[in-house]
């Protein structure tokens, strides 16, 4: 992540309706609840940072609720978060990770599996957020939305349920110059006489010679598993070099884990149905969330299981003190990277060689 | 040879590709095992590790659709045979709607991706691939149409499922690679060079390579093969050294320097010699520390296998000599690990930081793990093993080996094998008790000490832990790839045993690491995480309370110095029957 930011942060040009748009948001007279909306690689995640930037100069502090399961500002992939921002961010290009106020682990990086549970995750994270900035007596704490690409089909019946529960006062919209992959125009989520909220619209930064905005293509799966690899390089302090992903998948089966008694924990599968016998084949070497009953959830891998000895082995960045009432692991289907498991003279057994993988013609013809 | 030759590294030789794939399953064992269930006449266990490898991601197509195939069958009558026709688990239409859907996911699976890529009809792909015809009809068909007859689709199911078996069980079957071949090749090939140094003058340009390079480029591929699989390599190399032993060496000696010129691929049953065979391990070790682990780790549960045969009464006369060789295979690794770790190859958990992010970094292994085991194997009284931890205990600091060396039962376990008094064997077995007690607590204070001055380690003061934290950062961790943990005494790398305990029906699945230890650990469980605390709390008190040094009187030479007596807090006390018992059954539960 850090890699790419130094040359391109001076390539940041804040196009003029960006400005003018973050500009109305910061001079609204009450605390601002800004929904962020728009097609995938439009631009949503980049406009929220400026939006963040631009609102703390006045407020101080800023929430920051992230919805975007695919691609998260602040945590590893696959977590719903809300975040207290005090600080501006510096890269507005990039992600950066940093400790969640509230975090749930949805444990998929698409909510399309399972909508149910990511809107009451969402819902979750919103209560929380108005019960503990919007109702007391202090100055209500402004909080900007970033929502998911997906707004066709199930994906927009989610942004309608998610716009008609929070009931922003500003909603921003990004466009792209191919109509057919915008939102509809005006409040969509609403039925038609209802008075809704401030709409901003603005265009993708992006043009062609013709000027028609464009989608710029992302590696979503290398940009996850970079996300990853940054998450749990938090493992380790700063004085060890770890320059290289061999060099952290190195470090990381040096770590003497954290250890758990089996009967300590509990595992819930988010995603698929696991017959109880075969829980720890499921589980060795995978990503969980790692959660308190009530609450809040980090990512962790499992990197063995003892059952003989009632054991489970978990590599996680979270201090030990805040993992003591951690009683929850959740798998989802957030796949482990691959780099990190491969290191020489200690590759993980789920790595093996010689693996049949795709049936080609090659294959038919001898 | 030929065979050998024509498998050059760069092209990752014998059909080791070096392109690596993440999939669900740990072993090739458990794949075949997996397949094996699938096509027998009870997949149920199989349909269940698959349900388990989906929920890890990355689930192989064929996999994935056949167990789709094989749970239908489960609910077909058809194929559920007569008995079970009158309950009619599914309706016909049901039935039709997963075959069709089987179908299509197959059909799909396979040629979706590069239709999209190449943009070719789904029929010419399929056919490039080599799926029968009449399934991407029942795509088509079942897509757009009317579904199938039932009738239609079980026939297609038939095919299909031959199908997948074809393409996919089958010819993955014959692309894994055969460890044990390999590796016995391997090591014939560098045994051949090894020893084809004299005889080379014999005949000059026969050999186009130099043979130090073709013996470190054989010993680079049995590395590779180690870190691969550990635990097989690991058995193969003790097999040739127990078939070494039993020959007498010379003969096998003859033999083998004969046949490995006339023919090098008949000889790959045959025995390598004992010696040579050590000189290879030596070369092997040099390379790679971790490798000496993994061998000393199978021949400890060797001897504790053929412990278990003896205790269960099967009187083999081979056992005995058997048993002799493994021990003096342990004092030789022993002396091997000594010595690399006095060269600094490997170190000690304690000795070096914790962790280092170099890849270079020498490998680690514990100490005090190893030695609790070979303290803890019943045939303490071997010369062997004795040796064997003396040498390990050499390696401590001065402070503990000057303590040990001092307890006077060491040289007394000798006598155990003549003696069949039943009172001198309760007392013996008190005396090794005591010993290790002693060690095991000397162990342990210095590793509180060490502890303490981290400031990592909880006060071992406190006899009772106000609040039990349920999670703890593991003590002395070595190294071990993702999805492995260290062995519990060799500090090698082990596949854990993923079954769970009380699930009978998997018994069939469970493979057979480390099953001896169950009822030791099962035991263990609850105090795990303190099992110092335990020892201090539970043992001593009963006999009287330790002072808080742990010196050792000094004795007189008597005869039986040590009957009737155990050292208690560094003191010669006389021990009554019952409270002997009672430690003897508290130290299976400790060691």
């Amino acid at each position: 992540m850090a890699g790419a930011s130094p040359s391109a942060r001076a390539e940041v040009v804040v196009p003029s309706d960006w400005a003018a748009a973050t500009a109305a948001v910061s001079s609204e007279t009450a605390p601002p609840v800004v929904i962020v909306c728009g097609p995938k690689n439009a631009g949503k995640s980049t406009f929220s940072r400026l939006l963040l930037n631009s609102l703390l100069p006045r407020y101080g502090r800023v929430g920051y609720l992230d919805t975007d399961v695919g691609q998260p500002e602040f945590s590893p992939p696959g977590c719903l978060s809300f975040n207290f921002v005090e600080e501006a961010l510096t890269d507005l290009l990039n992600p950066s990770l940093r400790q969640s106020e509230r975090c749930c682990f949805f444990g998929d990086i698409s909510s399309k599996r399972d909508p149910e549970t990511y809107l009451n995750c969402l819902f979750h994270l919103y209560d929380y957020f108005v019960e503990k900035y919007r109702s007391g007596a202090s100055e209500p704490l402004p909080l900007i939305v970033n929502t998911p690409g997906w707004v066709k089909g199930a994906g927009f019946d989610m942004l309608v349920e998610m716009l008609r529960y929070i009931c922003p006062t500003i909603v921003v919209q990004i466009r792209i110059s191919v109509q057919s992959k915008n939102l509809p125009d005006g409040m969509f989520w609403l039925d038609c006489g209802q008075t809704g909220p401030k709409m901003i619209n603005i265009d993708a930064p992006f043009h062609d010679a013709l000027n028609r905005s464009l989608l710029i293509q992302k590696d979503s799966y290398g940009m996850r598993e970079r996300r990853l690899i940054e998450y749990f390089k938090q493992c380790f302090a700063n004085d060890i070099s770890l320059a290289t992903n061999k060099e952290l998948a190195y470090a990381l089966t040096s770590l003497p884990p954290y250890e758990v008694s089996i009967s300590d924990v509990m595992v819930i599968h988010l995603h698929c149905q696991v017959p109880p016998s075969e829980v720890w084949h499921s589980l060795n070497a995978t990503i969980v969330g790692l959660a308190i009953s009530c609450g809040t959830a980090e990512a962790g891998i499992v990197r063995g299981v003892d059952v003989q000895r009632g054991i489970l082995y978990v590599i996680t960045p979270i201090p030990l003190e805040h993992l003591q009432s951690v009683d929850l692991l959740l798998q989802g289907l957030i796949e482990i990277p691959k780099s990190l498991l491969q290191v020489r003279g200690c590759v993980s057994p789920y790595m093996p060689t010689n693996v049949l993988h795709r049936i080609s013609e090659r294959d038919i013809n001898t | 040879m030929e065979a050998a030759e024509a498998a050059p590294e760069a092209t990752g030789g014998g059909g080791l590709s070096t392109g690596r794939k993440l999939v669900p399953w740990s072993s090739w064992a458990e794949w075949r095992l997996v397949r094996d269930g699938l096509f027998s006449p009870s997949p149920i266990a199989a349909l269940r590790r698959i349900a388990a490898w989906r929920s890890r991601g990355s689930l192989p197509v064929p996999v994935d659709v056949t167990a789709a195939f094989v749970e239908i069958r489960l609910r077909d009558p058809f194929f559920r045979g007569v008995m079970a026709a009158d309950d009619a688990l599914e309706s016909e239409e049901m039935l039709t709607m997963l075959y069709s859907m089987a179908i299509m996911r197959l059909v799909n699976g396979f040629v979706e991706n590069p239709h999209k890529k190449t943009g070719y009809s789904i029929s010419d792909l399929a056919e490039a691939v080599g799926i029968p015809r009449v399934l991407v009809d029942i795509r088509h068909e079942s897509s757009h149409r009317n579904l199938p007859s039932l009738r239609l689709l079980r026939l297609a199911a038939i095919k299909a499922f031959d199908w997948l078996k074809c393409i996919y069980w089958d010819s993955q079957t014959n692309a894994i690679p055969d460890l044990q071949v390999e590796v016995r090749s391997k090591l014939h090939e560098i045994n051949h060079f090894l020893k084809g140094k004299d005889s080379k003058k014999a005949k000059p340009g026969s050999k186009r390579k130099r043979p130090e390079k073709i013996i470190s480029r054989n010993i680079k591929y049995v590395r590779r093969l180690y870190y691969a699989c550990p635990s097989e390599v690991a058995s193969v190399i003790l097999e040739f050294l127990l078939s070494g032993a039993l020959e007498p060496s010379e003969n096998s000696d003859v033999q083998q320097t004969e046949s490995s010129d006339v023919d090098q691929s008949a000889d790959i049953h045959n025995q390598i010699s004992n010696n040579d065979m050590k000189t290879i391990v030596t070369k092997l070790s040099e390379k790679e520390p971790r490798l000496l682990l993994g061998i000393l780790k199978s021949v400890i549960e060797t001897i504790e296998t053929v412990e278990g045969l003896e205790n269960k009464g099967e009187s083999n006369a081979c056992l005995p000599a058997k048993m002799e060789i493994l021990c003096s295979h342990v004092l030789w690794i022993v002396t091997k690990l000594k010595e690399l770790k006095d060269s600094g190859c490997i170190g000690l958990v304690h000795e070096i930081g914790v962790l280092s992010s170099d890849r270079n970094a020498v490998p680690r292994f514990c100490l005090a793990k190893l030695l609790r085991k070979l303290l803890s194997l019943s045939i303490i009284g071997e010369r062997c093993i004795i040796d064997a931890a003396l040498v390990l205990i050499d390696m401590t600091t001065n402070n503990v080996k000057k303590k040990l060396l001092q307890l006077p039962m060491l040289p007394l376990g000798r006598l155990s094998t003549d003696s069949t008094l039943p009172e001198s064997k309760e007392i013996e077995s008190v005396d090794k008790a005591t010993e290790k007690l002693e060690m095991f607590k000397s162990r342990l204070k210095q590793k509180d000490l060490c502890l303490a001055e981290n400031g990592t380690g909880a006060s071992l003061n406190t006899i009772v832990p106000e609040k039990r934290n349920s999670w703890s950062t593991t003590k002395s961790w070595t190294p071990c790839p993702i999805g492995m943990i260290p062995c519990s005494f060799s500090s090698a790398a082990v596949l854990p045993t993923l079954d769970v305990d009380d699930d009978e029906l998997n018994d069939d699945i469970s493979e057979q690491h480390e099953n001896f230890h169950s009822d030791v650990h099962t035991e263990r469980n609850e105090h795990y995480s303190h099992p110092e605390k335990q020892l201090d709390v539970e043992i001593i008190p009963e006999i009287s309370r330790p002072s808080p040094e742990y010196e050792i009187s000094d004795m007189p030479e008597l005869t039986f110095p040590l009957k009737g007596r155990l050292l208690v807090g560094g003191v010669w006390k006389v021990v009554s029957e019952e409270e002997l018992l009672f430690i003897k059954s508290k130290m299976k539960i400790l060691l």
